[in-house]
């Protein structure tokens, strides 16, 4: 599977190991994008072309949290975010998920295999909805996929 | 959703969870194991390099975290996984970034305690000579570490309030 992630943190050493650890985890081949902040990130979003998003919380101009919500009331694909992020409280997990709209929680640090083990079932779901559908109406969804 | 109320806490009431997390977080970013030392007042001078979080809501502190120069080289190269010069700005980046997760560690295990805090984003200092100089006022805590990767310190400011022992 090939995706393109947008990677979203002011630090540059942390998008570059957040980059490092998901080519580690060999759950897709990754390409990437590279945004400092929230407001850098909008303008960076491509909905044609990211197939992923990763975005840290505390960051100057816009955070994430704001960053989840302008994507999601703005684009109707719903392209996968995880939160990569040092906030690990359950408000604030419950406020990336259930209240912004973020796929997936990972709080900082975090190793490669941590990461695979959080991202596998955003991968399992990507792998259903990428595979062709069976029967007659299956086969009608995906002439108009 | 509801949050739970807050609870008066002195000044410096849960300072150990600075430690506690230093402690945590190096093992966990760097694979190396803190020992608490004296404290050392040699640990800012031939290069040194601080980073400052401030932590807000029901404790008001800031956590410093301070790194000679020898130490900061050899620990951000052990968290980024390759060699960073001391002089570089990722050398700013790296170790405002172990800060930031030093301090997020310590805000949920103030959170673990019902204590409600935010932290800000991270100012980094870097000079061949430093001296932290905090208000009169303010209490002061520093805790020093070795390590393999070289000594280091944690600091913690809170400043006084009403009731509190001088």
């Amino acid at each position: 599977m090939d995706i393109h992630a947008l990677v979203v943190d002011d630090s540059g050493i942390m998008r570059k190991l957040v980059m490092k650890s998901l080519h580690e985890t060999q759950l897709a081949n990754f390409t990437f994008t590279e945004a400092c902040d929230g407001a850098d990130a909008l303008t960076k979003f491509d909905p044609e072309t990211t197939g992923m998003m990763f975005v840290d919380w505390n960051m100057p101009n816009m955070n994430g949290v704001d960053l989840v919500r302008r994507i999601r009331s703005s684009q109707k694909a719903h392209v996968p975010i995880v939160m990569i992020t040092t906030e690990g409280t359950v408000e604030k997990v419950e406020e990336a998920l259930d209240n912004a709209g973020a796929d997936c929680f990972v709080v900082k640090p975090f190793t490669a295999d941590i990461l695979r083990k959080k991202l596998e079932p955003l991968f399992e779901k990507l792998s259903q909805d990428a595979a062709p559908k069976k029967g007659f109406f299956g086969r009608l969804a995906n002439q108009f996929a | 959703m509801t949050s739970a109320p807050s609870i008066p806490t002195a000044a410096l009431d849960h300072r150990d969870c600075v430690g506690e997390a230093a402690v945590s977080i190096f093992s966990a970013t760097c694979g190396v194991q803190l020992t608490p030392t004296a404290e050392n007042d040699t640990l800012c001078e031939g290069g040194v390099i601080i980073a400052i979080i401030s932590v807000v809501g029901d404790v008001e502190w800031s956590i410093f975290l301070g790194l000679p120069r020898d130490t900061a080289v050899a620990l951000a190269a052990k968290f980024a996984g390759f060699e960073i010069p001391f002089d570089s700005s990722d050398m700013g980046d790296a170790i405002g970034e172990l800060t930031n997760i030093l301090a997020g560690e310590v805000k949920n295990r103030l959170h673990a305690r019902k204590l409600r805090c935010e932290i800000s984003l991270p100012s980094v200092i870097r000079a061949e000579s430093l001296r932290v100089l905090v208000q009169s006022r303010a209490n002061v805590v520093k805790a020093c570490f070795a390590s393999p990767a070289g000594a280091l310190w944690t600091g913690l400011t809170a400043e006084k309030g009403p009731g509190l022992v001088a």
